[in-house]
């Protein structure tokens, strides 16, 4: 029964996956990666929690004396902060939609990757939230955005966008959460059979909630797993745009528009293939996974990349295109200011990354070569960064009354906010590798053609 | 110490059951089976498999999962909830925001249509764990590794006297092996 | 006292004096034995009720009067006395300031005695003995240096000297030598006139800041404002005749860009032209015959039309009126100049029109810098054996080359009376610490028969052991034993003192009921009869010479916030942007772009500005209203003492004065010396608060020219338009309230675009508009006109005003009194340079300045006080997630700072920029971003809350004294008037420019104003309904008049 032959059709530019893949040995190969971290994966990691303390430690500063410390003024009130957040909400835009919307679409590729981009979603979601809940002046009061129950009857603005997010951003780290959780109980019943670590093999079984594989398990398992996927196809949507609507809600030019929604949206899925991508060249090659993600699974990624880059890329032509076209005077001025103003070269960054370079992915060879993908992947990444950052920074610096424009300067406190949102990210993932199966081993299996003894 | 603890925790002393647990390894053999032993008449009968196979589903003629509707209540619930939450906070105190009226419909379908998905998915995930009775805390048939794997078990809850019989049909089915538990 | 437990008779008198004077102002209160609040408090005082005392000024030589507000016995707030003829209830930023050179922690704590470099405490009886020996040896060699002083302190210094044997000289930086002089010359009465700018229908300055330092500028800033409000038959015009344009001039419809020196021979130029056209009469034109307008073009820069055009205009909108003043009559030839005008003035009869010799300002007693400069010599020649100094610092207000300080090393003795370790008593012996004017009993003639009382508004503050200086020269006298004539406390000198007045102005009240209506009343003040005026003879006229080497004239102008630079140790002052370059907390070099594009100088950078007298490096900044022969310099920072506010900031322009003084008055040449600029090497960065003077059409700043206005023409071309709904609200519930073309306009014609959601709801005839949603506010885009009902549930239904406030462009000076004024009654943090120039301002209100046309020829520098709007369709509230931020029922948006979380979104959201963010605990004690070093707190208003870290505030229309007003009105059980109670800035601002008050009241003042012509919202097509009504600049074209 081994899918060599079909691998070796499938095969690449760079590299070979020869390796026979029936069911047991699928098993065995992905609970491959599950063992104890080597010398490399230690090293990576202590790094990161370095980094991840420093980080801390200028945001203890930041609360004990204030946002003072950082660049921020008026009018330029948010910057790196928001700018991570919705960078982050983006990267974790990726995970749902292979998993939810192309599981609805029934395109089989996404099997092979869905497992990494759900894990990358739920700590995207977890790195997001974080930059909302520090960046307010008094975050110790940040639970008085929850609409909760209290003698002095205060609730809520229902009506503030900022309060949309609370609910959309809770709301989806929930249901991401619970999405891939629930992706992972066959697996990890077959992770559980097999640990030999008491500890692991506790885990295992308690998050596997004593699967068995029964009929009646499958049954109820793919009937829910169906209405995941319907609900958090509109909820991939729905939360980036109340994302947008953070901005676009305001009238401050260069904000106060009804584009948004739809271009910050492809602009996540832009970001967040981008980062699945990133992931899994890195993983595949280090695990030697060339034989279940496949060049054909990584170039339909790529696809998707080229997809969503012509749509940010026209998003931007429209922005420009408008504010030449209307009326507003005061949005004209924005737009020629981000172009040419004193953050011109932010400007520069993001058009190039996000809407030049992709365009090579045109090129079949491009879409297969593996360093290629990696290199243009990460430029994806720092694009969208700078996507947000001249959004919201250019926006504010040239805001209605000229009398107090002055110009965002960086500070140290928020290069530590961007390098530890980074390292509090890979934490979770690094763990995510060495613990749980990094690519779904029912759902791989369910590609491969069921021994029969009459065969078809 | 811990070790043992843990120990004892996992690997309970095993249950004891009684009935018959055919292995099979192809699929369509399985199926067959299972057909079969519905028709001698042992309808209470439990397949294990690493991934569901559409052959042995139609051979166990399951309907829908009922999950459907446990998900569509809480959709409901959640829409209707987040709609009375913002009308409720905002009756309870009034206060002009931005001299817009007090109640005003697309911000609360924002809030209602977010409350909807939350509690859904929850609802959703509650009817599948309670539907395919999960958390499974006691075995309710003798497991095997090899479940998640690539084989496929049959298990037929019976008495001592039909054991003998059901082995001989699974054997004649193709099972590789039978496990009697009498 | 304040150590003192006991009273002693003296303190029991001041005690009565204050009583009585509590009990006549209608409030009867023992002053605090110590400023903490009270264990057990005297009876009749009420925690939480403010008090009023009524004094006067000191902060400069002028002195206006005011009225100290007191709560728990702490002076809080200065305002001016509206009964006061000076100030008229205007008070400048200065003024206000005083509060924090009363609060400053600078201040001695305690009578100081110099032991070699080091300042040791003595006690005061060790002081005093001191000072007696010094006496005895000093015998007739005694020097008392004073500022100007007008009262009794002055006739008391007299006494003492001529008892201690000695001299007693007032000195003052800008002593206005040159006007007395010309003055003297020209119509035999050595004083500085009273200029009545109000009955002025035109007016040319030469030089003349009068809307900043020069004269009495709050006084003149209200007849500045009743000029500028005419505008019938092209009067009202204002043309500034300066080589820099300063505040005064950016307020001008003309800027005259003269050469400087050359304002004189413009004067007579101007004077030519009228007298050889028959315009005017009185002086033999001999006199002008050298000054042709083709003469005077030449040496003026001044195109010949020009001058003949300036000249008819003059002529033809009589009275008019031409000032020489400020810094241009400041030169070696200032005398010649003020003659100049003077003969300007008479030949057109503005002398006694216009220019009033009735209440002249009281300097004539002030030595001019030759007489000083002699007291200086005698110093240096030793014949000064003792010399005391009380509220004048010449060791800074003198430029190097006087020598002041050498000299003063050669006095044995010197004792100063200063409050604050300024530069002269850093050259002290012996510091007896004087207690503030706030704090202490005094008077003054502000000016010709107005007698002003300064009231102790308080108890000395109790961390200072300061004494009134008056007490302590009289304790000196008798224990030198030439004092036994005098009373123990000066209080009762100044009391008797007052006895002529009572003889004069009694009006049969015994001296007791006299005596308690002048400190209720804050003086007594006669009309004085207007003396008759002849021309008597003109001085030679010679232009001033500019000598020394260098390209560039150097112009030294005296700061409108720091003046002579005894504004500088009060941070609200140093905060407050200089309203010409817009920056902060130090000094700069003015040039010409053109100048700066040659030296390959940028905004910002380093400039050596060298002349023979002292060089300095300076940050540039490019201004386009300076001559690029010009590089300007103001006064003012560069202390070398002075506290912390104050020490090493900037530089000292009086470094670069040249040694010249104008022979004929005496006066100081601060103009006159050339100038070399060298692009520099490293200078203090230039702190801008507003970088951007462009509005890049975004109509902020807004005018509307005569013609227009004439034509009855209304603002933003709103007359010929239909009105949306919200106009029709406001009418519904007042019906025909509202004036023509303002009223009720059927719906159906508002709309450009019927639709179903463009047309307005149908509403009852029953329906009243909420007093909420009232709004003045009228948009420009019918279509998007809103259909919603304005909420009226639950407090929203019953309120019954709608606070609102109109600001006239018309009349604002950007004096940025209301900033100062906001800071102090606000409890408003100062954040220093590095975070003003970083954008992170606290200020609730501030002067936006716009530069539309910066050059020679026609002027237009627009000023707007741009404070929160009060939106009725806040853009802030809409984003709140807290609702931190909400309109509350009586059409205020307002900030609930224990709710706010700090999100900053609705800063972001806010078009004004006007919310400003707590980035720093500046309210915490143990933080270096501490705002209010003690006493400094003590000034903070308990009425308003002082923020915390992590929270947005901005302006809330002085909420506090709106529930104060409607709290009286509640208790007196009546309605509330309108007027009776305003807020901090409409209160301070000189021209009253700024109106605050109920729009639902249809006769209120500032429901007419904004419904009035000339009306217009700062980005009204964002339809946020502002609260805050703007009118229109009335742009004059001076450019058009008096052409033959």
């Amino acid at each position: 029964m081994s899918t060599t032959v079909k691998n070796l059709a499938m095969d690449g530019v760079n590299d070979v996956a020869d390796r026979p893949l029936d069911q047991k040995t699928l098993n065995s190969d992905v609970m491959s990666m599950i063992s104890l971290p080597g010398k490399v994966w230690w090293t990576i990691f202590i790094l990161d929690l370095v980094v991840l303390g420093v980080a801390l430690a200028l945001v203890r500063n930041l609360i004990v004396h204030g946002w003072g410390v950082s660049g921020f003024m008026r009018p330029v009130m948010w910057a790196v902060d928001i700018t991570n957040f919705v960078f982050w909400v983006g990267i974790a835009h990726c995970g749902t939609l292979v998993s939810a919307v192309l599981f609805l679409f029934r395109s089989h590729f996404r099997r092979a990757v869905y497992r990494l981009a759900e894990a990358m979603t739920v700590f995207g979601v977890l790195t997001a939230a974080m930059f909302p809940a520090i960046h307010t002046g008094r975050p110790w009061f940040d639970y008085w955005l929850f609409p909760y129950p209290n003698q002095r009857q205060l609730w809520t603005n229902v009506r503030s966008p900022l309060e949309w997010d609370v609910f959309a951003v809770n709301t989806y780290l929930t249901v991401s959460s619970i999405f891939f959780l629930v992706g992972l109980i066959p697996d990890v019943a077959a992770c559980r059979d097999r640990a030999k670590h008491p500890i692991m093999k506790l885990l295992y079984t308690v998050i596997s909630f004593g699967w068995t594989g029964a009929n009646y398990q499958w049954k109820h398992f793919y009937g829910a797993y169906l209405f995941f996927a319907a609900l958090a196809t509109p909820l991939v949507f729905s939360v980036h745009s109340v994302v947008s609507w953070d901005f676009a809600m305001a009238q401050t030019p260069g904000w106060h528009s009804t584009l948004f929604a739809p271009y910050f949206v492809a602009g996540a899925i832009f970001s967040g293939v981008g980062m699945v991508i990133f992931l899994l060249v890195i993983v595949r090659k280090a695990y030697n996974m060339q034989h279940i993600v496949t060049i054909d699974h990584m170039e339909k990624l790529a696809k998707l990349v080229l997809l969503t880059s012509c749509m940010v890329g026209y998003s931007y032509l429209t922005e420009f295109f408008m504010a030449w076209y209307g009326p507003n005077k005061a949005e004209r001025d924005v737009f020629w200011f981000r172009a040419t103003g004193h953050y011109w070269w932010a400007f520069w960054i993001m058009f190039s990354c996000n809407v030049v370079f992709p365009m090579l992915l045109w090129m079949k060879s491009f879409r297969r070569n593996m360093t290629a993908l990696l290199v243009l992947s990460i430029f994806v990444n720092i694009g969208m960064w700078f996507e947000r950052f001249v959004i919201i920074v250019t926006s504010l610096t040239r805001s209605l009354n000229p009398a107090n424009w002055f110009y965002y300067k960086i500070s140290i406190t928020e290069c530590a906010l961007i390098a530890g949102s980074f390292a509090w990210f890979f934490m979770f993932f690094l763990i995510f590798l060495r613990v749980l199966p990094s690519f779904s081993i029912a759902e791989i299996k369910e590609t491969l053609p069921m021994p029969k003894r009459r065969g078809h | 110490m811990l070790n043992k603890l843990l120990d004892g925790l996992l690997n309970p002393p095993p249950p004891k059951f009684h009935g018959v647990m055919g292995i099979w390894y192809y699929v369509d053999d399985a199926a067959d089976a299972v057909k079969m032993l519905r028709e001698a008449g042992h309808k209470n009968l439990n397949v294990f498999s690493p991934v569901p196979h559409h052959e042995i589903e139609h051979a166990l003629e399951q309907g829908p999962s009922l999950v459907r509707w446990v998900t569509a209540v809480g959709g409901f619930l959640g829409a209707t909830g987040g709609f009375a939450l913002c009308y409720y906070s905002i009756s309870s105190w009034p206060l002009v925001i931005g001299g817009k009226e007090l109640f005003s419909l697309p911000p609360f379908t924002v809030i209602g249509y977010e409350s909807m998905i939350l509690i859904a998915g929850l609802s959703n995930l509650l009817g599948m764990l309670a539907l395919a009775r999960l958390p499974q805390l006691k075995q309710v048939a003798p497991y095997d590794p090899r479940f998640q794997e690539d084989r496929i078990g049959i298990w037929v809850p019976c008495d001592a006297a039909t054991a003998a019989r059901l082995e001989s049909m699974m054997k004649g089915h193709g099972a590789e092996e039978v496990q009697v538990h009498a | 006292m304040s150590d003192s437990v006991v009273f002693n008779r003296r303190d029991f008198l001041k005690l009565v004096g204050i009583g009585v004077a509590g009990a006549a102002a209608g409030c009867a209160k023992p002053p605090a034995e110590k400023l903490i609040p009270y264990l057990n408090a005297p009876e009749d005082i009420l925690p939480g009720v403010a008090y009023f005392y009524s004094s006067t000024c000191r902060e400069c030589p002028v002195g206006c009067g005011i009225v100290v507000k007191t709560r728990e016995a702490r002076a809080i707030k200065i305002e001016g006395n509206p009964e006061h003829p000076i100030g008229m209830g205007g008070l400048c930023a200065r003024g206000q300031a005083g509060l924090q050179g009363l609060y400053d922690p600078d201040r001695v704590k305690s009578p100081m005695m110099k032991q070699g470099n080091a300042w040791k405490a003595v006690t005061w009886d060790e002081a005093i003995t001191t000072v007696t020996a010094k006496l005895a040896e000093a015998k007739g060699k005694v020097l008392l240096v004073t500022g100007n002083e007008t009262g009794s302190f002055r006739s008391l210094a007299g006494e003492f000297v001529a008892g201690a044997g000695g001299q007693h000289v007032m000195y003052e930086p800008f002593a206005y030598e040159s006007v007395r002089a010309a003055n003297a010359k020209t119509f035999g009465i050595g004083s500085v006139p009273r200029y009545d700018i109000g009955a002025a229908r035109c007016v040319v300055s030469f030089g003349a800041d009068f809307l900043e330092t020069f004269a009495a500028p709050t006084n003149q800033a209200r007849g500045f404002a009743a000029m500028r409000t005419k505008h019938d038959d092209g009067a009202g015009h204002f043309v500034a005749v300066e080589p820099r344009l300063s505040l005064t001039g950016a307020n001008a419809d003309e800027w005259v860009a003269v050469r400087p020196g050359g304002e004189m021979a413009l004067a007579l130029g101007m004077a030519h032209v009228i007298l050889a056209e028959g315009l005017g009469s009185g002086v033999d034109a001999g006199l002008v015959s050298a000054f042709t307008p083709e003469a005077v073009a030449n040496s003026t820069d001044v195109p010949a039309e020009t001058i003949q055009r300036l000249a008819r205009m003059f002529a033809k909108h009589r009275p008019s009126l031409a000032i020489a003043g400020g810094i241009a009559t400041q030169s070696a030839e200032g005398t010649a100049l003020v003659a100049a005008v003077n003969l300007l003035n008479f030949v057109v009869g503005n002398i006694g029109a216009t220019v009033k010799f009735d209440r002249p300002l009281s300097f004539d007693g002030v030595a001019s810098f030759a007489q000083f400069k002699t007291h200086i010599d005698a110093m240096a020649a030793g014949d000064v054996g003792l010399m005391f100094v009380h509220g004048a610092n010449p060791a800074y207000a003198t430029p190097k080359w006087a020598g002041f300080a050498a000299a003063a090393a050669k006095v044995p003795f010197k004792v100063s009376f200063t409050g604050v370790l300024d530069e002269t008593a850093e050259l002290c012996d012996l510091i007896l610490p004087s207690t503030h004017a706030l704090e202490s009993w005094g008077d003054a003639e502000s000016a010709g028969g107005v007698h002003s009382l300064q009231q102790a508004s308080m108890r000395p503050v109790t961390v200072f052991n300061a004494r009134p200086v008056g007490d302590v020269l009289i304790a000196l006298g008798k224990a030198a034993g030439f004092g036994a004539a005098w009373p123990d406390a000066y209080f009762d000198y100044l009391k008797a003192r007052w006895q002529p007045l009572h003889a004069r102005y009694g009006a049969g009240r015994d001296f007791e009921t006299f005596w308690l209506d002048v400190v209720k009343k804050g003086g007594v003040w006669e009309d004085a009869a207007t003396p008759a005026v002849r021309w008597t003879g003109a001085p030679a006229f010679a232009a001033p010479q500019y000598t020394g080497t260098g390209d560039f004239s150097l112009l030294i102008a005296p700061s409108s916030h720091l003046y002579d630079g005894r504004g500088a140790n009060k941070p609200w002052l140093q905060e407050t942007p200089d309203m010409t370059a817009k920056a902060v907390w130090g000094s700069w070099a003015e040039i010409h772009p053109e100048t700066a594009a040659k030296l390959g100088v940028k905004n910002g950078d380093a400039l050596e500005v060298a002349t023979d007298a002292g060089k300095a490096q300076l940050p540039a900044y490019l201004y386009a209203g300076i001559r690029k022969d010009v590089v300007a310099v103001s006064l003012g920072q560069g202390h070398t003492a002075f506290g912390r506010y104050a020490k090493d900031r900037g530089v000292n322009a009086l470094d670069f004065v040249a040694q010249a003084t104008d022979a004929a008055s005496g006066a100081l040449a601060y103009q006159g010396s050339k100038a070399r600029l060298a692009k520099g090497t490293k200078a203090m960065p230039l702190y801008l608060q507003q970088a951007e003077k462009d509005q890049h059409d975004r109509e902020i700043a807004q005018v509307i020219p005569v013609a227009a206005l004439l034509a009855g023409a209304v603002g933003v071309g709103h007359a010929a338009e239909g009105h949306a709904v919200e106009g029709a609200h406001g009418a519904a519930k007042f019906p025909g309230h509202y004036p023509a073309g303002f009223g009720v306009h059927e719906p159906a014609e508002a709309m450009t675009r019927p639709g179903k959601f463009t047309e307005p709801l149908a509403r009852p005839d029953s329906f009243q508009t909420p007093a909420h949603a009232i709004t003045a506010y009228e948009s420009k885009e019918k279509a998007r006109s809103p259909r919603q009902n304005p909420v009226d549930v639950g407090s929203y239904k019953h309120a019954k005003h709608r606070w609102a406030m109109s600001i006239d462009l018309n009349t604002c000076t950007g004096c940025a009194a209301c900033v100062v004024a906001c800071y102090a009654e606000n409890n408003i943090p100062v954040v220093g340079p590095e975070l003003i120039k970083k954008g992170r301002e606290m200020a609730w209100i501030r002067i936006d300045r716009f530069e539309e046309k910066l050059a020679p020829g026609a002027n237009d520098v627009r000023f707007v006080p741009m404070m929160c709007q009060h939106c009725g369709d806040a853009p802030c509230e809409m984003v709140c997630p807290v609702y931190a931020t909400y309109h509350n029922p009586e059409g205020l948006n307002a900030q609930i700072y224990n709710r706010c979380v700090g999100t900053r979104y609705c800063s972001n959201n806010c078009p004004y920029k006007v919310r400003a963010f707590n980035w720093f605990d500046y309210a915490a004690p143990e933080k270096t971003t501490f705002a209010f070093p003690e006493p400094l707190n003590w000034q903070l208003n308990p009425d308003v809350t002082v923020r915390s870290k992590g929270v947005m505030e901005k302006c809330t229309m002085c909420i506090q004294r709106i529930l104060d007003g409607k709290g009286h009105a509640k208790d007196e059980k009546r309605e509330l008037t309108d007027g009776e109670f305003t807020t901090a800035c409409a209160q301070s601002c000189p021209t009253q420019a700024i109106t605050f008050g109920d729009l639902a009241d249809p006769e209120a003042q500032v429901h007419l104003k904004s419904f009035g012509e000339r009306r217009y919202w700062v980005f009204e097509d964002l339809h946020t309904k502002p609260g805050v009504t703007y009118l229109q600049k009335i742009q004059r074209d001076s450019m058009s008049e008096g052409h033959a």
